[in-house]
C-alpha cells in the first residue's frame, strides 16, 4: 500500500499539450476515481502512473519513490484492462499466476496465492477453464484476480466494467467497491461514467480537456461543484441551466420569477445562470408555471421535461403524478439548493 | 397457437430445403467445375499412373497397361542421385523453414510491436514489398558471388540460405499481420507483470500468433520444395542438388527415361499435394487473418 501523488504532470504529442499541469494527492489507501468525457485525458494519465506512457514533464511518487522514469514492472501496480487483457492461451490460474511465476515464486506458493484470490472472487471452480469459456462478468473477476494476487501497492483500473451489461456493471460495481473495503489497497479509477465515480469513489477528480476540474469527495462535488461543467456532469439527470438576471426579490428568467436565497447585494442587477438539479425542483401549487413536454415515468420516480420561458427544465418527482405532455403544472424550486454561475466564464459565483 | 405455427413454419422450412430440385444453372455450374478439376488433376494423375508403366507401354501406339515397380526401384537404386536428392530437398525444406520461420517471427515482432524509427519500419516494409517482384534470375549472379566467396557454394547451408532470403518477405509480412491481431493491452499487461520483451514474445506474443507461423511455415514449405532455379544454378548437380533438380536430369540429349520421370516426379508433388490440401484450410485461414474482424 502506498500514497501517490501526481505533481503538474504534463503530457504532449508533438505540438498537441494532452495533459496541462495535472497535480492530485491520492492518500494511502484511497479510492480515486477520474471521471470526465472521453479524451478529456483520464485514461493517458492513467497510463502515465502504470508506466505505459511517458511523462513529458512533471512528477509522479508512487509511495515516496518517483517513478518516472521506471518501466512498469518496478513500479509495483497492477493494472485492470478495459478488454481485460487476458491471455487466452493460459487457463484462469494460469493467468492469475503469472505474475509470481516470472518472479520464480515456488510453485506451492503460487497455488496457494492464487486460490485465495480465486476464493475472494468466487472463481475456485473456473481454474481450469479458458478465458474464451467464460463471461464477460467471470472474465472481469479473472482479471482482477491477477492483480490482487500480485498484492501491489496500487490497483489501477481502466474503465473495467464498460463492457459489461447494465445489470452486471451495477452488481460488480458492488464487488469492487468491496473488495477494495477488505483490501485497503490505494486504488485509481478511471471511467466517463459518472454514477460509477459517484457509488465508489472516496475521492473524485472530474477531468475535461487535459486539465482538472475540480477534486473533491463525491457530495461535495454534488453539493457546490465549482463551475457549470462539473455541476452538469456530475447528478444524474443533469442540472438544469436558466438564463437570467438577479434582481433584490429572486431571479428572473425573461418575466418569470425564480426564488433566490439570502445574496449578496453587489450581485444584484446582473446578468446569471441559475442552475438547479431536477430532484430539488418540486411541484406546488403556488409554484412557477411550466409546461409538460414529456413524461417519464422510471417507476420509483417520474421524470418530466418541462418548458419554462421557452427553456427546457426537467424535473424527477417521487410521487406519481396523473399528468402528460401538454399539461400545465406549478413548479417550486428549493431556494437553498440553487447554485449561480456566471456567464461568461462559467464559474460558480 | 403460437407454438403450433412455429411447428408448421419449421417443418415448411424442412421440407422446401428436401425437395428443393436443382436447376439448370446449378447443373451446369456442376458440369464446369467438374471439368475443370479433369483439366487440372488429369496430368497429375496421369503421371502417376506413368510411374508404374513400363517405357514400352508408355511410348507405345496404343493403350497399353503394363504395370511395374521397375520404375520407383530404377529411382530408388544405390547407383542413382535421387535418393540423396530427396535426403536434400528434405534437409534444405527443413532447415529453411527454421531459419526463415525465426527470422520472420522476430523481425514481425520488431515491426509490429516495438516503437523502432519510422525509417526503419519503412525501409524494411518497402523491401518486403520489393524483393518478391525481382526476377529470381537477376538475382542469381550476386548470390553466386556471394556463395562462392563464403565457400557455401554447392553447400546445403548455401541454398537454405538462399531460400531463406526469397521466402523472408512473405513470411514476414504474414507475421506481421498475425502480430498486428494481438491486442496492445496483452503486451502492456505482460510489461506490468513484469515480464521483459524476450519473455513477452516467447509466452505471450508466440502461442497466440502460431496460426500465423504454421501458415508461412507451410507456404515457405512448398515454395522451397519446389525451387529449382538456385537448386540448379548454385550447385553442381548429382547428388549435390535437390529434386527439383534432379527430375530435370532424366530428360537427356538421346534418351527420355519417361517412366523414371514420371516416378521422380510423383516422388516430389505428392508429398506437397498432400500437404497442401491438408493444410488448405490453414493457409486461408492465415492469408485472410485481420481482413474481417
Amino acid at each position: 500500500m502506498a500514497s501517490v501523488e501526481i505533481h503538474n504532470v504534463k503530457k504532449s504529442y508533438g505540438t498537441l499539450q494532452a495533459l496541462h499541469g495535472i497535480s492530485i494527492q491520492i492518500e494511502d489507501g484511497e479510492f480515486v476515481t477520474l471521471v470526465g468525457p472521453s479524451g478529456c485525458g483520464k485514461s493517458t494519465l492513467l497510463r502515465m502512473l502504470a508506466g505505459l506512457e511517458e511523462i513529458s514533464g512533471g512528477t509522479i511518487r508512487i509511495a515516496d519513490t518517483v517513478v518516472n522514469d521506471l518501466p512498469p514492472k518496478d513500479r509495483d501496480i497492477a493494472m485492470v484492462f478495459q478488454n481485460y487483457a487476458l491471455y487466452p492461451h493460459m487457463t484462469v490460474a494460469e493467468n492469475m499466476g503469472f505474475a509470481l511465476k516470472l518472479k520464480n515464486a515456488d510453485k506451492r506458493e503460487i497455488n496457494v496465492k492464487v486460490e485465495r484470490a480465486a476464493r475472494i472472487l468466487n472463481l475456485d471452480k473456473l481454474l481450469d477453464r479458458y478465458p474464451r469459456q467464460l463471461s464477460g462478468g467471470q472474465r472481469q473477476r479473472v482479471a482482477m484476480g491477477r492483480a490482487i494476487v500480485r498484492d501491489p501497492k496500487v490497483f489501477l483500473f481502466d474503465e473495467p466494467l464498460s463492457n459489461l451489461d447494465a445489470k452486471l456493471r451495477v452488481s460488480m460495481r458492488a464487488e469492487i467497491k468491496g473488495l477494495h473495503q477488505r483490501l485497503g489497497t490505494t486504488t485509481v479509477y478511471v471511467t466517463h461514467d459518472q454514477v460509477e465515480a459517484m457509488t465508489m469513489a472516496d475521492k473524485i477528480v472530474v477531468m475535461r480537456d487535459g486539465a482538472v476540474e475540480q477534486i473533491g469527495s463525491p457530495l461535495e462535488l454534488y453539493d457546490s461543484p465549482v463551475n457549470m461543467f462539473v455541476a452538469g456532469f456530475i447528478g444524474s439527470p443533469a442540472m438544469n441551466f436558466l438564463t437570467g438576471e438577479i434582481q433584490a426579490d429572486g431571479f428572473f428568467v425573461g418575466d418569470v420569477r425564480f426564488p433566490l436565497p439570502e445574496i449578496a447585494s453587489e450581485l444584484r442587477g446582473r446578468r446569471a445562470i441559475y442552475g438547479i438539479r431536477p430532484e430539488h425542483l418540486s411541484i406546488a401549487e403556488d409554484g412557477i408555471a411550466a409546461q409538460v413536454q414529456v413524461v417519464e415515468p422510471t417507476g420509483s420516480e417520474t421524470h418530466l421535461v418541462l418548458e419554462v420561458d421557452r427553456q427546457e427544465v426537467t424535473c424527477v418527482v417521487r410521487d406519481r403524478l396523473e399528468v402528460k405532455a401538454g399539461d400545465e403544472v406549478r413548479l417550486s424550486p428549493d431556494p437553498n439548493r440553487i447554485h449561480l454561475f456566471d456567464p461568461a466564464d462559467e464559474r460558480r459565483l | 397457437m403460437i407454438v403450433g405455427s412455429h411447428a408448421i413454419t419449421t417443418e415448411t422450412l424442412a421440407g422446401a430445403k428436401l425437395r428443393r430440385r436443382k436447376s439448370l444453372v446449378d447443373v451446369s455450374c456442376d458440369a464446369v467445375l467438374a471439368l475443370l478439376l479433369l483439366v487440372f488433376v488429369a496430368p497429375i494423375a496421369w503421371m502417376i499412373v506413368l510411374s508404374f508403366q513400363s517405357d514400352r507401354a508408355i511410348i507405345s501406339m496404343f493403350w497399353e497397361l503394363d504395370l511395374t515397380l521397375a520404375n520407383i526401384a530404377g529411382i530408388l537404386a544405390e547407383d542413382q542421385p535421387f535418393r540423396a536428392q530427396l535426403v536434400n530437398s528434405i534437409a534444405i525444406v527443413a532447415g529453411t523453414v527454421a531459419l526463415c520461420g525465426t527470422a520472420s517471427t522476430l523481425a514481425a515482432y520488431g515491426l509490429s510491436k516495438l516503437k523502432l524509427p519510422w525509417w526503419l519500419n519503412a525501409s524494411v516494409g518497402a523491401s518486403c514489398a520489393v524483393v518478391p517482384l525481382l526476377p529470381p534470375m537477376a538475382l542469381v549472379p550476386g548470390f553466386y558471388v556471394t556463395l562462392i566467396q563464403t565457400g557455401l557454394l554447392g553447400s546445403l547451408t548455401g541454398l537454405i540460405i538462399l531460400n531463406t532470403i526469397l521466402n523472408l518477405p512473405f513470411a514476414t509480412v504474414l507475421m506481421k499481420i498475425g502480430f498486428d491481431e494481438v491486442p496492445p493491452a496483452l503486451q502492456e499487461a505482460a510489461s506490468i507483470e513484469g515480464a521483459g520483451e524476450a519473455r513477452t514474445c516467447w509466452t505471450i506474443m508466440l502461442p497466440l500468433v502460431a496460426p500465423s507461423l504454421i501458415t508461412s511455415s507451410l507456404f515457405t514449405a512448398i515454395m522451397t520444395w519446389n525451387e529449382f532455379l538456385m537448386g540448379l544454378t548454385m550447385t553442381s548437380g548429382g547428388t549435390t542438388s535437390p529434386l527439383s533438380v534432379g527430375i530435370a536430369s532424366l530428360v537427356q540429349p538421346y534418351e527420355v527415361r519417361w517412366g523414371q520421370l514420371a516416378a521422380v516426379g510423383s516422388l516430389a508433388v505428392v508429398p506437397i499435394m498432400v500437404a497442401s490440401v491438408l493444410a488448405s484450410k490453414r493457409i486461408i485461414a492465415g492469408m485472410t487473418r485481420g481482413a474481417v474482424k
